[in-house]
């Protein structure tokens, strides 16, 4: 085969591919399918739906008195649309979300399927099935039609010293953030380094991130403009709860609005309070009962783990609530302590001055009794 | 283990000195679903009362609850995303709703104050698609 007749080839190859995809983006014009309509044609009933929504009103704060008129114009308004990137992360976060389903069993009245099924999941690169351009023109589609929801996780390096450190398909990515942001109804950080900078924030030997990372909402507000307003809620954690993810997008479903926030923009339903405050061995703090090593005897019999440096007390999260693992357990039911992992800069954090470390104790005067 | 951790889900009753606190709770609740029902019988307007976001009511209060309200007539169950029981209590117009999981651990546990509770009526939508459905299957009888 000569060069000319590749060449050729390659042409007719280009061509096919483009009118292929140019007839997709036609098939999947703008779609008015309503959130009711989606779950009746996936099997999934109203009741079920109306039972999950009952079952998390009480976490969100919703009376349950208010819940049937909440979901009955839910299921009447369009499918909330999502566009999920990854930045700098460890795909951890998504492990977390996946995990929300307790079964692994497919049911349409199963959980995964209620979820599944109320978000329409248009972009995530581990999850979905198509690649390369056919992927691209996916999350393009979505962002033209507007009012989705984008979920980042992962924290984004500057475009000065951390320039380079973040490209996908030729583009960097406070790029692929903007463009991905400009029509998005609500940002949703995902886990601590979206929220926050997390670990690829963290000081390297110079006392720098070593690739400049900053979190989501940084990056959003130094484009400036509408981006700098863009409401964005964190949900931190490393990872967050599986619950708290999903909760904090059923939410926006439910109320078509985010939830109130606290001063460090996550949901305060989830982040009001301290692990601490809810910990079954905090009693055990008030008596001054403490664990000095593990596997002491102080150990065995469920002291507070503070002296083994458990950040519990200044850590605002779910855990002792919601637990993880379908409910299984948290950290201190596993005799570890609380490593503060949905605060920001936790990688750093000095429990006492100049001291920081996971198993460093916390200074008592920081802890608010 | 998860629905072991909920004592409504132990079949035992434990038998001990009543708590006057857990009690009290429970008297108060108890007016307070008197007055729903007098608002559903004067207004029509339904009431709900979430008992989780009761946890001061302890178990003497929940079962204290339980006892004082005692069972009715119809006691109906749902089978979807898990099981619900809806039990009539002794009172007419106020109903136990208990939600459970596919893990069979309690999801919500409501006192609802209604004629009937809405979780039990077909939604109008799911009779439109049936409507539909039926009309098909008498078709296919037709053309046979």
């Amino acid at each position: 085969m000569s060069d000319i007749s590749k060449k050729a080839l390659r042409g007719l190859m280009a061509t096919q591919l483009s009118e292929s995809l140019a007839v997709d983006a036609r098939d999947e014009s703008p779609s008015l399918e309503t959130l009711g309509e989606r779950l009746a044609n996936a099997g999934v009933s109203r009741r079920s739906f109306m039972k999950y929504c009952m079952g998390i009103s009480a976490m969100m704060a919703v009376p349950t008195s208010l819940m049937p008129k909440l979901v009955e114009a839910a299921l009447l308004s369009p499918v909330t649309s999502v566009v999920y990137l990854s930045f700098q992360e460890c795909t951890g976060c998504l492990e977390s979300l996946v995990n929300v389903f307790p079964n692994t069993q497919y049911r349409t009245d199963s959980i995964e399927n209620i979820i599944l099924t109320a978000l329409s999941l248009d972009y995530q690169e581990t999850l979905m099935a198509p690649s390369g351009e056919q992927a691209e023109l996916s999350r393009a589609q979505a962002i033209a039609r507007k009012n989705y929801i984008l979920v980042v996780d992962g924290s984004i390096p500057d475009d000065k010293a951390g320039a380079g450190f973040f490209v996908q398909s030729g583009k960097t990515g406070l790029q692929l953030l903007k463009a991905a942001a400009t029509n998005a109804a609500l940002v949703v950080s995902v886990g601590t380094c979206a929220s926050f900078g997390g670990l690829p924030a963290a000081k390297g030997p110079n006392g720098l991130s070593p690739t400049r990372a900053i979190s989501i909402k940084a990056a959003l507000k130094s484009f400036g403009g509408t981006y700098a307003t863009k409401k964005v809620v964190n949900v931190s954690g490393c990872p967050p709860i599986a619950e708290v993810i999903a909760g904090t997008l059923i939410y926006w479903i439910l109320n078509k609005k985010a939830p109130e926030l606290d001063s460090n923009f996550r949901p305060k339903m989830f982040y009001e309070e301290t692990v601490h405050d809810e910990c079954y061995r905090e009693e055990f703090f008030e008596r001054g009962l403490f664990v000095n090593s593990f596997d002491d005897e102080g150990a065995r019999k469920g002291y507070c783990l503070l002296k083994m440096g458990c950040k519990g007390p200044v850590t605002h999260n779910a855990c002792t609530k919601l637990k993880w693992n379908q409910r299984t357990g948290y950290p201190m039911e596993a005799g570890h302590g609380c490593l503060g992992c949905s605060e920001p800069g936790f990688w750093d954090f000095a429990a006492t001055p100049g001291q920081v470390g996971f198993y460093k104790p916390l200074d008592r005067a920081r802890i608010d009794d | 283990m998860a629905h072991l951790t909920t004592f409504a889900n132990i079949p035992i009753k434990v038998v001990c000195g009543a708590q006057p606190d857990g009690l009290a709770i429970t008297k108060t609740l108890l007016h307070e679903i008197h007055a729903l029902l007098k608002t559903l019988l004067e207004t029509g307007q339904k009431g709900t009362l979430d008992l989780r976001a009761l946890p001061a009511l302890g178990e003497d209060g929940y079962q204290f609850l339980k006892e004082q309200l005692g069972l009715g007539e119809i006691s109906a169950r749902l089978q979807s995303f898990g099981r619900s029981e809806i039990q009539e209590t002794a009172y007419s117009g106020i109903w136990w709703v208990t939600h459970y999981n596919q893990d069979d651990a309690i999801l919500t546990e409501i006192i609802e104050v209604d004629f009937l509770p809405e979780i039990l009526k077909s939604p109008k939508e799911d009779a439109v698609l049936s409507q539909t459905r039926l009309e098909k299957l008498l078709n296919g009888f037709t053309q046979k």
